[in-house]
C-alpha cells in the first residue's frame, strides 16, 4: 500500500517534468508582464518629461532661422517659427478665409498651420501670427533678415535700411550697416553700463543715505515728541544731509545727462516685412544678428552668449527676456540661510533623540510626530510662516526696532522677507535632517561608544570625537536633501516673501551686505509666475523652459550628490564592527 | 607621588563643564526644535479658534430719555460709539452723548407735530421720511460724521490727548496735538414735496436707484403710488423746483382689507411687499406698472402657525425679509426666481431661515445691521438677541426692561446694541466676533440669500458690498478628495506593480540603476510638474482625449497579450529570453500606444456618436454608449478575476495531461472568451443602467474643461508614484530572503512566491506606502494650483476642474486682510489640511512601526 503511494507520487512528478503545462500557468507570464509594464510606463514617463524639458530648455536659445512667408493677399510675414499645429476645417474656419481660398478646403479636413514669432510688438501690437498652409504662397529665407534683441519692447525682426551716426551722412549699404553697428555697439554698451551704474548704484546710495537720515529724525520725533529740542536738532541735521544729497545727486544727474547725450545720436533705421519703418536707437540694442547668414560657430557663440545673459543678467520685459540672476541669487541665498537654521537645530534634535533622551512612550510619540511632520503639506508651513514669522514675530520686532518705518506704514520685518522664507523652509525641512541624522547616528556601532567610555571619555567627548565624525556623511546627506527640497519648494514661498520682481537683491555691496529684510525672487516661483501669470505665456515659454532646466539641474544634482553620499556611507560601515 | 597620580585620574573641570553645557544645550535645543515643529499645528488652531466664539459684551451705558417714544429703526449710534441719535414722533432728531446722556442737539422740524401722519426711518441708511396729513412728503437725513482740525479751535478749552468734550452741538475729541475731531450729527430736512394725491400718507418707503431716489407711498384712500423726484428750473423765475411725480404707471388701489402695517421695497426696487398684521403679504411688481403678483401668508409654515406679525425688517441689500410673530419666532423670506415658478413673473417668497426662541414671548422689534447680515431681535420678555441670519448663529444676548414701543438698533460697525424704551436708551458696546462663521456654516449646506436652496459654496470675494462672502469649506474638501482620488487611481496600481517587479523579478544590477532614477522623480519640483501639466499636457489632452483614454485600456491589454504570446513560445526560447523581458514589455508598450491611436476613432464613432466632447456636453449621442464603453474594461477585469478563481483550476487539472503549447493555447482561448463575455455583460449592464434612467454624464463624466481632474490625476500621479514605489519596494526588500528561498525550494514559481509569500508578508509596509502617497496627494499645492483650473465646484466629473484646500490657500492668502474672517478661515483651511494629512500619516507611521517590528522578528 505504502509502496503504491510512493509510486503514484513519483509518477506525478514525472508527469510534471514531461508536460510543462502546469508550470506555465504557475509562472503567470501575463501578470508578470503587467507588473513589468507598470515599471516601463513610469520609466517612460520620467524619460519623456526629462527629455522634453532638456530638449526645450536646451534648444530655446539656439538661434532660429528667420523665414519670410508670403501669403495669399500678398503680404509678407517674417519671423521665427515657434510651433506647428493642425486645425480642423469647419464653418467658422471657412468663413474667416478669403473668398478665393474657400473652395480649396473641405469640411473635416485637417489644415496645418504655423505659429510665427513676428516680434515687433511696438509696431504691430502682437508678438505672434498664425500662418495656415492654405493661404501660404511661398516661403523664403532672406539673408538680410535681422533680429534685434532690445532693452524694451522685446525683439525686432526686419531688414536694416540705414544707420545714422551723429551728424554724418546715413550709411545705407547693408553690409556696411552691420559692420557699423558692430563697431559702435561695444562702445555704446560701455557708456550704457556706466550710466546704469550711476543711476542704480551711485544715485541709489545717495538716496539710501538721505532716507536713513530722514528715518533717524522720524525716530527722534517718535521718541521725544514733536516739539522737543532733540527733534529740532535731528531735523536740522537731516536738513544738512538732505541738502548735501540733493547737491550730490544733481551732479550725478548731470553726468547721466552727458552720457545720454553721448549715446543718443546713434540710430538704426529698420523696415519690417510689411514695409513699416522704425528707428531704433543703438543704446536700446542688446544684440543684433542676421540668423540666416550665421555660420555654425557664430550660432554657437550666440547660444553661449545667451546662456551667459540668462545666468548673469537681470530680467527684462516682465521677466520674459533677459536673465534670471536675481532669482538664482534669491534661491541660493534662501537655501543657504535655511541651511544655517536647519542643520544645527536638526542635528541637536536628533542628538537629543538618539543620545540623550530615554526611550519610552513619549519618545515614540515624538518620533511619530516628527515622521508625521515630514508629510505635512508645505502650504501649511507657508500659512504658519505668514502668521507666525511675518506677522507675529516680524511685526513685534518691527515695533521694537523700526518704529519710524512702521509709523509710515512700511514694515521692515513684518512682511514677507527672505529671512522668514528661510525660517519657514527650515521648519519644513527639519524632519528631513532629523531622520537622516538619526539614521547616521544609529549606524555608528555601539561598540565604538562603549570603547570610548571605556577609555574614560565623557559623554560629550564621545559624541564630539567618536560619534559625530562617523555620522558626518549622514548629516551631510540630510543637509543636501533638505537643500534640494528647499530649493524646489514653491508653495510656502508664495506666502512668505517670494515676489515676481525684486528691485534689490538680498545681497549687495551696501550697508550690511546681506539684507534679510528684503523680498526675493526664486526660480520655482519664477516658473509659476512666468508660466501661468504672465500676459504673454507663449512668448515666455523659452524662458520658462530654460528656468525649469536650471532648477531641475540644481535639484537633481543635489539629490545625486545625496544618493552618492548615502551609498558611500553604507559602504563605509559594512563590516565596520570591531 | 600619590598626589600627582590622583591629579592624572581626576577629570579636568573643562571636560566636566563641556559635558554639562553640551548636555543642557542639546537637550534644550533638541526639545525646542521638536516643540517648534509641534507649534505649527497649535498656532494654526490658535489663529482659527476665534472663528468659533460668539460675540462678547464689553460695556453697558444708560442714556437718559429726552423723548418718550421713538420711531422704528431710527435709533442709531455713530461709528466711534460717541453719539446716539433718534427720531421722535414729532419728527425731531435728538442727539445725545452716549457716555453721560447729555443732550447735544435737538433739531427743529419744519412742520407742526399735528401735521404729521406717518414717520419712516430707513433700516439700512441714515435717511428718514415724514408723511404729512395733506399728502406731502418731507425727506430728511441725519448723518453722523466728523470733521478734522489740525489745531485746537479757538473757542475750545485746553484738552489732553484722548479727551472728549461737548462742543457746539457735537463732541470735540483730541487725538493728539495735531488732530482734533469734531463729531456731530448733521440733520437736514428737504422742503416738503407735494404729491398728486392729496390724501393723508399712511405708509412710506424709499430706495436709492440709479435715477435718484424713489419713494413708495400708501395714501389713506387706499392707493399705492411710486414717486420719483423731478428737478427742473422754473423758466420764469429761474428758481429750482423739485417735485414728486408718479414714475411707475398709475397708482393702484390696495383697499381690500385696510391699511398694511409694513411696506418695503425689495431687491433693487423692482418689488414692493405690503404686509398686514395677520401675516398676509401682497407683492407688487414695479417694473413698468404697479401690478399685484402674489399674495401669501408669512407666519404659517408646516410646523408652526402664529397669529400676528408683530415686527418686520429687511436685511442689508433688501434681499431678505424678516418677519417676527407673536410667538417669538422670526422667519426669513428670500425672494427667489425659479424657472417654473408658480407666479406670473417667476419670483416667489421662500422661507430660508426660521429663528426660534427659547421663550414664546412676542417679538417686539427687529433691526438690521448696515454692514452684515446681522439682525437684532427684541422679545417682550426683554431678551434682545443679535443673530447672524445666514448662519443662524446667536452673536450676543442681553436683557432689558422693555415695553411694547421699544425700538432697537445696531451700531454701524456691529459694535453696539441699542434699545430705546420710555425711560431712555440702553447701549451695550459689543465685540461681534466672527459672526458669519459657525461650524455648520463651514461644513454643511447653508441657505444663502437669493439661492433656491441650501448649498455648500465657497465664494470668498463678492462683486458688491451687499453680497455676503460664502465660506463653505466643503467644496474645497471635496476638491481635495477628488484630486486625491484620481491621482491615487492612477498612481497606486502602477507604483505597486513596478515595486513588485523591481524587488522580485529584476536582477540587482539593473535594479541599482532603475531604483535611484525613479527616486529622482520624487525630487522633481512640483512647480515643474504643474507647469508641464497645465501648459504642455493640457493642449495635447484636449486634442487627443480619446487616444489617451484608449491608452489606459489598450496598453495593459497589449501587455497581457504579450505575456500570453511569450509563454506560448517553446520553453527553450522562454528561458533564453526571459532576462530581456523588460525590453519586450517596452516593445509591447509602443504597440499598445499605436493600437490606442488606431482604436480611438473607432471607439468615438461606435460609442460616442462620432464626437466625444459633444457627447460629454450631452448634445449628441446616448447614455448607453458611455455606460458600455466604461463597463467593458471593468467587466473584463472582473470576469478575468472570476475566471482565475473558477475556471483556471479546471485548466490546471487539464494542464497536468497537456503539453505546454496546448496549455498556452487554452489560456489564450480562456482570455478570449473572457473578453467576449465581458463585452456582452458590459452591454447588459449598460442597458440596465439606461433603463434605470442613469447617465454617466453629470456624475463621473461631464463637460470637458481644459484644466481638469484627468490631467491633475496624471501629473499628481507622477509626483506620488516615486513615493509609493520607494516605500513599497523597501518593504518588499525587507522580507527576509529565507522565506523566498523556502518557497522557491518547495517548488513555487517566482510569481507564486511573490504573490503568496512576499506580498502578504510586506502587506503592512505596502499599506503604509499607499498612505504616505495619499498624504502627499492631499497636500500637494503647485500641481493643482496650476493644472486644476481652481473653480470651487463640487462634482466628481473627471473632465472638469476643481479647487483644493491647498490651492485655495495659495490663491487667496496673499490677499486676505490680517485677522479678518477670511484670513482666519484660511488658517482653518490649513488646519483642516493639517488634520487630514496628520491622520493619514499617523496611520501610515503606526502601521509601518508594527511592520518593522514584525520584520525584525522574522
Amino acid at each position: 500500500m505504502s509502496d503504491n503511494r510512493t509510486e503514484h507520487v513519483l509518477n506525478k512528478k514525472e508527469r510534471f517534468h514531461l508536460l510543462p503545462g502546469l508550470p506555465l500557468i504557475a509562472r503567470n507570464e501575463p501578470m508578470l508582464w503587467l507588473t513589468g509594464g507598470a515599471l516601463v510606463l513610469s520609466l517612460a514617463l520620467i524619460v519623456l518629461l526629462l527629455s522634453y524639458i532638456f530638449y526645450q530648455g536646451g534648444t530655446s536659445f539656439w538661434p532660429q532661422p528667420v523665414e519670410a512667408y508670403v501669403v495669399h493677399d500678398g503680404s509678407t510675414i517674417m519671423g521665427e517659427q515657434a510651433r506647428e499645429d493642425t486645425i480642423e476645417v469647419d464653418e467658422t474656419y471657412r468663413s474667416q478665409l478669403p473668398e478665393a481660398l474657400r473652395a480649396g478646403v473641405t469640411d473635416g479636413e485637417e489644415v496645418e498651420r504655423m505659429l510665427i514669432r513676428t516680434a515687433n510688438f511696438d509696431v504691430t501690437n502682437t508678438h505672434f501670427h498664425w500662418v495656415d498652409t492654405t493661404e501660404l504662397v511661398s516661403v523664403s529665407v532672406p539673408p538680410t533678415a535681422t533680429v534685434i534683441e532690445r532693452l524694451s519692447w522685446g525683439r525686432f525682426i526686419g531688414t536694416p535700411i540705414s544707420l545714422q551716426i551723429q551728424e554724418e551722412e546715413p550709411i545705407t549699404d547693408p553690409t556696411a550697416i552691420m559692420e557699423g553697428v558692430d563697431e559702435h555697439l561695444a562702445g555704446i554698451h560701455d557708456v550704457l553700463e556706466r550710466r546704469i551704474h550711476l543711476e542704480k548704484a551711485t544715485l541709489g546710495e545717495i538716496r539710501a543715505h538721505e532716507e536713513s537720515a530722514r528715518l533717524e529724525s522720524v525716530e527722534v520725533r517718535l521718541e521725544h515728541g514733536e516739539e522737543s529740542q532733540h527733534y529740532v536738532e535731528a531735523l536740522a541735521a537731516y536738513q544738512v544731509i538732505k541738502e548735501h544729497c540733493v547737491e550730490e545727486s544733481a551732479s550725478v544727474l548731470a553726468q547721466i545727462e552727458n552720457l545720454k547725450k553721448e549715446t543718443a545720436p546713434y540710430t538704426l533705421r529698420m523696415a519690417t516685412a510689411s514695409g513699416q519703418e522704425a528707428d531704433i536707437p543703438l543704446e536700446e540694442i542688446v544684440r543684433i544678428y542676421q540668423p540666416n547668414a550665421l555660420s555654425f560657430m557664430d550660432k554657437l557663440g550666440l547660444y553661449g552668449a545667451r546662456w551667459m545673459e540668462f545666468l548673469f543678467d537681470d530680467p527684462r520685459e516682465a521677466n520674459s527676456e533677459g536673465g534670471v540672476w536675481p532669482a538664482i541669487i534669491g534661491t541660493v541665498m534662501m537655501t543657504m540661510i535655511m541651511t544655517i537654521f536647519v542643520v544645527p537645530f536638526g542635528v541637536m534634535a536628533s542628538l537629543y533623540l538618539s543620545e540623550y533622551a530615554k526611550s519610552g512612550g513619549l519618545m515614540s510619540i515624538i518620533r511619530i510626530a516628527i515622521n508625521n511632520l515630514a508629510g505635512v503639506p508645505s502650504i501649511v508651513f507657508g500659512v504658519f510662516g505668514l502668521g507666525f514669522f511675518c506677522t507675529t514675530i516680524g511685526g513685534g520686532l518691527d515695533n521694537w526696532l523700526f518704529p519710524a518705518e512702521v509709523s509710515e506704514g512700511r514694515p521692515v520685518l513684518g512682511k514677507g522677507t527672505i529671512l522668514w522664507a528661510s525660517a519657514t523652509l527650515a521648519l519644513l525641512t527639519v524632519p528631513v535632517v532629523i531622520v537622516a541624522t538619526e539614521e547616521a547616528l544609529r549606524a555608528v556601532p555601539n561598540s565604538m561608544r562603549e570603547g570610548s567610555y571605556g577609555c574614560g571619555a565623557s559623554k560629550w567627548q564621545t559624541i564630539w570625537r567618536i560619534v559625530m565624525p562617523r555620522a558626518l556623511p549622514g548629516i551631510m546627506t540630510g543637509m543636501i536633501l533638505a537643500m534640494a527640497r528647499g530649493a524646489g519648494e514653491v508653495a510656502p514661498l508664495m506666502l512668505v516673501g517670494a515676489v515676481k520682481l525684486a528691485p534689490e537683491l538680498p545681497i549687495d555691496m551696501h550697508g550690511t551686505f546681506i539684507h534679510p529684510e528684503r523680498s526675493f525672487m526664486h526660480l520655482g516661483f519664477h516658473i509659476y509666475d512666468l508660466g501661468l501669470q504672465s500676459q504673454n505665456s507663449e512668448a515666455a515659454k523659452p524662458m520658462v523652459f530654460t528656468t525649469t532646466l536650471l532648477l531641475i539641474s540644481i535639484v537633481v544634482s543635489l539629490n545625486l550628490i545625496a544618493i552618492w553620499m548615502r551609498k558611500r556611507l553604507a559602504r563605509r560601515f559594512v563590516g565596520g564592527t570591531f | 607621588m600619590t598626589q600627582i597620580d590622583r591629579k592624572q585620574f581626576k577629570t579636568t573641570w573643562s571636560v566636566k563643564a563641556a559635558d554639562h553645557v553640551s548636555s543642557y544645550v542639546i537637550t534644550i535645543g533638541g526639545l525646542a526644535t521638536i516643540v517648534a515643529v509641534l507649534l505649527v499645528s497649535v498656532y494654526l488652531f490658535y489663529v482659527a479658534a476665534p472663528l468659533m466664539g460668539s460675540g462678547t459684551i464689553t460695556g453697558e451705558q444708560q442714556v437718559q430719555a429726552q423723548v418718550t417714544t421713538v420711531v422704528d429703526n431710527s435709533v442709531r449710534s455713530d461709528e466711534n460709539s460717541l453719539l446716539i441719535r433718534s427720531l421722535s414722533e414729532a419728527g425731531a432728531i435728538t442727539v445725545q452723548r452716549i457716555s453721560d446722556g447729555q443732550l447735544l442737539m435737538q433739531s427743529q422740524p419744519p412742520m407742526a407735530p399735528e401735521e404729521i401722519s406717518t414717520l419712516w426711518s430707513d433700516p439700512l441708511s441714515e435717511q428718514f421720511l415724514i408723511g404729512l396729513k395733506d399728502g406731502r412728503i418731507i425727506a430728511g437725513r441725519a448723518i453722523a460724521e466728523y470733521s478734522i482740525f489740525s489745531i485746537r479751535p479757538h473757542d475750545a478749552p485746553e484738552m489732553v490727548d484722548g479727551e472728549v468734550i461737548a462742543w457746539h452741538d457735537g463732541l470735540l475729541e483730541r487725538k493728539d496735538a495735531e488732530l482734533y475731531r469734531y463729531h456731530r450729527v448733521t440733520v437736514t430736512y428737504d422742503a416738503p414735496l407735494g404729491t398728486a394725491n392729496g390724501n393723508e400718507i399712511i405708509r412710506l418707503d424709499r430706495i436709492e436707484s440709479n435715477d435718484g431716489s424713489v419713494m413708495a407711498a400708501c395714501h389713506e384712500d387706499g392707493s399705492l403710488a411710486i414717486y420719483g423726484t423731478n428737478t427742473y428750473e422754473n423758466l420764469m423765475t429761474g428758481e429750482i423746483v423739485v417735485e414728486l411725480e408718479s414714475t411707475v404707471g398709475k397708482p393702484v388701489s390696495i383697499q381690500t382689507r385696510g391699511m398694511p402695517t409694513y411696506m418695503y421695497f425689495l431687491g433693487q426696487g423692482e418689488h414692493i411687499a405690503l404686509i398686514w398684521e395677520d401675516g398676509l403679504c401682497e407683492r407688487y411688481q414695479t417694473r413698468n406698472e404697479i401690478r399685484h403678483i402674489e399674495s401669501c401668508t408669512l407666519i404659517h409654515d408646516e410646523v408652526d402657525q402664529a397669529k400676528a406679525v408683530t415686527a418686520c425688517s429687511l436685511l442689508l441689500g433688501r434681499g431678505s425679509l424678516l418677519v417676527g410673530d407673536d410667538e417669538g419666532r422670526v422667519r426669513v423670506y428670500f425672494l427667489i426666481r425659479e424657472k417654473d415658478g408658480s407666479t406670473e413673473d417667476g419670483w416667489s417668497f421662500r422661507m430660508g431661515h426660521k429663528i426660534n426662541s427659547a421663550s414664546a414671548s412676542e417679538v417686539i422689534n427687529i433691526c438690521s445691521s448696515e454692514r452684515s447680515r446681522t439682525a437684532g431681535i427684541l422679545q417682550a420678555d426683554g431678551t434682545l438677541r443679535t443673530m447672524h441670519i445666514t448662519t443662524e448663529k446667536e452673536i450676543n444676548l442681553v436683557t432689558a426692561d422693555v415695553s411694547e414701543s421699544a425700538v432697537i438698533g445696531i451700531g454701524p460697525r456691529d459694535d453696539a446694541i441699542l434699545c430705546a424704551v420710555e425711560k431712555g436708551i440702553h447701549v451695550w458696546t459689543v465685540d461681534p466676533g466672527h459672526s458669519d462663521i459657525s461650524v455648520s456654516a463651514l461644513f454643511l449646506p447653508v441657505w444663502y440669500e437669493s439661492y433656491p436652496e441650501a448649498e455648500m459654496v465657497w465664494q470668498s470675494s463678492s462683486a458688491s458690498d451687499d453680497d455676503e462672502a460664502k465660506l463653505g469649506l466643503t467644496p474645497l474638501i471635496v476638491g481635495t478628495l477628488k484630486a486625491t482620488l484620481y491621482s491615487m487611481l492612477f498612481a497606486v496600481p502602477i507604483a505597486l506593480a513596478a515595486a513588485i517587479y523591481t524587488s522580485e523579478f529584476m536582477s540587482p544590477r539593473i535594479k541599482a540603476v532603475i531604483k535611484p532614477s525613479i527616486e529622482l522623480m520624487a525630487s522633481l519640483p512640483s512647480v515643474v510638474l504643474g507647469y508641464f501639466g497645465a501648459i504642455i499636457l493640457a493642449p495635447y489632452f484636449e486634442a487627443y482625449l480619446m487616444e489617451i483614454l484608449c491608452l489606459t485600456c489598450a496598453v495593459p491589454f497589449t501587455f497581457a497579450v504579450g505575456g500570453l504570446i511569450f509563454q506560448s513560445l517553446p520553453q527553450h526560447y522562454v528561458r533564453l529570453l526571459q532576462n530581456y523581458r523588460l525590453f519586450f514589455v517596452a516593445v509591447c508598450f509602443a504597440i499598445g500606444c499605436v493600437c490606442a491611436v488606431g482604436l480611438a476613432p473607432i471607439v468615438t464613432t461606435f460609442f460616442f456618436a462620432g464626437n466625444f466632447k459633444q457627447w460629454l456636453d450631452g448634445t449628441v449621442g446616448h447614455a448607453f454608449g458611455g455606460w458600455w464603453a466604461v463597463s467593458i474594461p471593468v467587466c473584463c477585469l472582473t470576469l478575468y478575476l472570476m475566471s482565475e478563481r473558477f475556471v483556471t483550476p479546471r485548466v490546471i487539472a487539464m494542464a497536468c495531461c497537456n503539453s505546454q503549447a496546448k496549455t498556452a493555447g487554452m489560456r489564450f482561448v480562456q482570455a478570449f472568451i473572457v473578453m467576449i463575455a465581458g463585452t456582452c455583460v458590459a452591454a447588459a449592464i449598460a442597458g440596465l443602467a439606461v433603463a434605470c434612467g442613469w447617465d454617466l454624464r453629470g456624475s463621473l463624466f461631464g463637460s470637458y474643461e481644459s484644466r481638469n481632474a484627468l490631467i491633475v490625476g496624471l501629473v499628481m500621479g507622477f509626483a506620488v508614484i516615486p513615493i509609493i514605489y520607494t516605500i513599497a519596494e523597501d518593504a518588499l526588500c525587507t522580507v527576509p530572503n529565507n522565506l523566498r528561498a523556502a518557497s522557491l525550494g518547495a517548488g513555487a514559481t517566482q510569481w507564486q512566491t511573490a504573490v503568496r509569500i512576499v506580498i502578504p508578508t510586506a502587506m503592512s509596509g505596502i499599506f503604509s506606502a499607499i498612505m504616505v502617497g495619499l498624504g502627499r496627494a492631499v497636500g500637494e499645492t503647485m500641481i493643482v494650483l496650476m493644472a486644476a483650473g481652481n473653480t470651487p465646484v463640487m462634482d466628481l466629473n473627471l473632465f472638469s476642474g476643481f479647487r483644493t484646500l491647498s490651492a485655495n490657500i495659495a490663491v487667496e492668502m496673499p490677499e486676505a486682510v490680517k485677522d479678518s474672517t477670511h484670513y482666519r478661515v484660511l488658517f482653518l483651511a490649513a488646519f483642516v489640511l493639517f488634520v487630514m494629512t496628520f491622520i493619514v500619516n499617523t496611520v501610515a507611521e503606526s502601521v509601518r512601526q508594527r511592520f518593522r517590528k514584525r520584520a525584525v522578528n522574522m
